[in-house]
């Protein structure tokens, strides 16, 4: 498994993990985070990339800066739109 | 709104393009194929061959593809069919229509040719022709890779033509992200006629939606519908090859059968998993990831990694052609796309001449030396590329299965199994009647996405879900014939509504329990602010049927006789499997076309369409068209 930190909500507590042997690359999650950031569908402006190369079909990913963990939020958006459970919120 | 409302059109004779406003008539088709069907109709002339430069490619988009909507990444593809003369019509997933969404553009229109080989290259604002004579006779692959490379971007989405668009080759399709391909109609020699090698598109914009908070609240509640559906978790198991088992029908040896028996466990979908699958992928925004990718660690393709397939490749490549190995399969599937050759003509072609072979009606020495017995791996994938490359005998092969047979003649006509000039690549089309009738009668010439059902014999398409749904309480059961006129009328519709709208048909009631036209409905209202339900919904699906059948008519001059099976299911019946001695009778056949004509208020004699109906869709341009044609009933 490929777990990454992305970033703390509370110091040393809450870790964004992507599991990248899960993810199908559909980029629902930066759908998810445009609407998050602006209600618009627009993933340009998505705090999350993901990109899948389809030679190999490996993927890759990046979380931006403007990734607010989605604060005020139960959940933030990217997992919560996650239908193959690749990305989880750990606390 | 929901739309970017505007529209890409290129000429490539005089090298030039202009960005358009949609005009208001055109709402009333909702988009990507309505919306293609209606352009093409009034723009393509009766005398345009579809390899000139008058013939017309319309790629569009829907007004759900981009949004959050799910399955929201098809790309809808409308032309003069090279194969029929009618209508071609394609679809595809991958990531290509979103962003061009997301460019601000809902559709390309290409018209033209170049005067050498060209790509299309839109950057939002930025749109250009480009030289494109580095990438011409590279496969679709390659040209994928030399493009993000040139063009240092590796977010690019990219549609391109191999070498069988290139050499013109009727059987060829266009390939979106490597392995998506928009097949019918031979799309990929009319690209090609064009000196159009590929679409590159990237976008910053967004995909606009008149409610999004309302918009937003739907798709949730779409999303955990999905999320619990037999279909959804049926499909994210193999995708359409875990229908696979025992008792499956599919074709044997050009449908000498429909029944493969012991040798269909061969070609399950445990036997693809185990061995070969690496991951699941999806294609934009999909929770059903119905897609696979494949990666070959031993025999003779060893090396091979491509994305996965669906089950016509399977009865296409495994059992059409007698060939229980899983690897076979995926190998012939990866090279069409690489070669951008569309999996149902090429393999219908095959198992049509690999079954003169076996009746001597050809021999070894008019097939460059190629023994064509059945289950011949290396022959068969050597045909493929002969057909890519129109060299020796795939230069007849890839005219096509019925032209083909056409050029080869002494008896093969018979055993060509084609629906409108068009190659057949399906399962179990003698046992499933309103399966058949979908096929038959499909306006684009064969492909059982258009109104076949995939309600026969599901265990829970009781009598009262049938009755529920669609009005026919006989939904769920295979070999009558009743009821199942109106059950493919009704989904002839449904698809093109789905089509129209630019999400996949796996995400609806296509497939087990998953979405219904309400809820496409809802999703629409809140898309273009409007309340909208289901019943205007199929409105728009029949108009665009209509404007189908009208094209068909004038253009490929169809009638009622281009609407029968061909002969071997007519004649032969299936030899074993649990569709044992079933065929299609003439007979019994008559009676459901009179019925099928019944209900879409057609002229049962000819099978053309009547006044009463295109007044009441509202088709007053086709009426007069097809008034003109003198092809126009009086009712």
């Amino acid at each position: 498994m490929n777990k990454n930190l992305v970033k703390n909500r509370n110091p040393e507590e809450t870790l964004l993990f992507i599991e990248t042997s899960r993810c199908t690359g559909c980029r629902s999650c930066e759908l998810a985070c445009s609407y998050h950031h602006a209600k618009i569908f627009n993933p340009a402006i998505s705090s999350i990339k993901i990109y899948r190369d389809s030679k190999d079909v490996h993927i890759e990913y990046n979380f931006l800066d403007t990734c607010d963990l989605c604060e005020n939020e139960r959940m933030p958006a990217c997992v919560a739109a996650c239908s193959a459970k690749a990305l989880s919120l750990l606390n | 709104m929901g739309k970017s409302g505007k529209m890409i059109r290129c000429d490539l004779t005089k090298n030039t393009y202009k960005v358009e406003d949609r005009s208001p008539e055109q709402e009333n088709f909702i988009g990507g194929r309505g919306l293609g069907d209606w352009i093409l109709f009034n723009e393509v002339g009766k005398d345009v061959v579809p390899l000139g430069p008058e013939n017309i490619m319309i790629f569009g988009s829907g007004p759900l593809t981009g949004t959050i909507a799910p399955t929201s990444g098809r790309l809808s593809l409308v032309t003069k069919n090279l194969l029929s003369e009618g209508i071609a019509f394609s679809n595809a997933g991958g990531h290509f229509a979103p962003e061009l969404k997301y460019a601000g553009y809902d559709d390309i229109v290409i018209k033209g040719k170049a005067s050498h080989p060209v790509y299309l290259n839109i950057n939002d604002d930025n749109i250009e022709i480009r030289d494109a004579y580095h990438l011409w006779g590279k496969d679709t692959w390659e040209t994928e890779d030399l493009i993000k490379k040139e063009l240092k971007d590796e977010y690019v989405q990219i549609l391109s033509i191999g070498p069988g668009g290139e050499n013109l080759a009727k059987s060829a399709c266009i390939i979106i992200n490597k392995g998506r391909a928009l097949g019918f109609g031979g799309c990929g020699a009319i690209m090609g006629a064009k000196n159009l090698k590929a679409i590159v598109v990237r976008g910053s914009n967004s995909a606009q939606v008149n409610d999004t908070e309302g918009f937003m609240n739907e798709c949730y509640r779409v999303f955990k519908k999905m999320e619990y559906s037999i279909g959804t978790n049926f499909m994210r198991n193999g995708g359409t090859i875990n229908k696979i088992g025992p008792a499956l029908s599919i074709p044997y040896r050009n449908y000498q059968d429909d029944h493969y028996g012991q040798k269909t466990a061969k070609l399950s979908q445990l036997n693809f998993k185990r061995k070969y699958e690496t991951k699941r992928i999806a294609c934009f925004n999909c929770p059903i990831y119905c897609s696979h990718f494949y990666s070959i660690d031993e025999g003779p393709y060893k090396g091979l990694r491509a994305e996965g397939l669906q089950i016509n490749a399977v009865r296409g490549f495994g059992s059409n052609l007698d060939v229980p190995d899983p690897s076979f399969v995926i190998k012939c599937n990866a090279y069409c796309n690489q070669l951008g050759l569309h999996i149902d003509e090429i393999s219908s072609t095959l198992a049509w001449i690999f079954d003169c072979y076996e009746k001597n009606i050809v021999t070894k020495e008019d097939l460059d030396g190629l023994s064509l017995e059945w289950g011949n791996q290396e022959a068969a994938v050597e045909l493929i590329r002969k057909i890519a490359y129109r060299e020796g005998i795939g230069d007849i092969l890839a005219e096509g299965t019925y032209r083909a047979a056409l050029k080869i003649g002494k008896n093969s006509l018979g055993r060509a199994i084609t629906i409108k000039k068009t190659g057949v690549n399906e399962g179990n089309v003698r046992g499933k009647k309103a399966w058949a009738l979908g096929i038959i009668t499909s306006t684009r010439g064969g492909g059982h996405l258009c109104g076949s059902p995939n309600s026969e014999g599901l265990k829970n398409m009781t009598n009262y879900i049938g009755e529920e749904r669609y009005g026919v309480s006989t939904a769920g059961q295979s070999k009558t014939y009743e009821g199942k006129a109106k059950l493919v009328t009704w989904f002839e519709k449904f698809k093109a509504i789905i089509d129209s709208l630019g999400v996949c048909y796996f995400s609806s009631y296509w497939q087990n329990n998953l979405l219904s036209p309400d809820d496409y409905a809802a999703l629409f209202s809140k898309v273009i602010g409007k309340t909208f339900d289901s019943t205007e919904l199929f409105k728009i699906g029949e108009r665009i049927i209509n404007i189908e059948k009208a094209f068909n008519t004038i253009h490929g001059g169809f009638s009622r006789k281009d609407d029968y099976p061909p002969q071997r299911f007519v004649d032969e019946p299936v030899k074993s499997g649990p569709f044992a001695g079933e065929q299609l009778p003439l007979d019994k056949w008559n009676q459901l076309l009179d019925e099928y004509y019944d209900f879409h208020g057609w002229d049962k004699e000819t099978g053309w369409q009547t006044e009463n109906i295109l007044d009441k869709l509202q088709l007053t341009k086709i009426k007069e068209k097809l008034r003109e044609e003198g092809r126009l009933i009086k009712k």
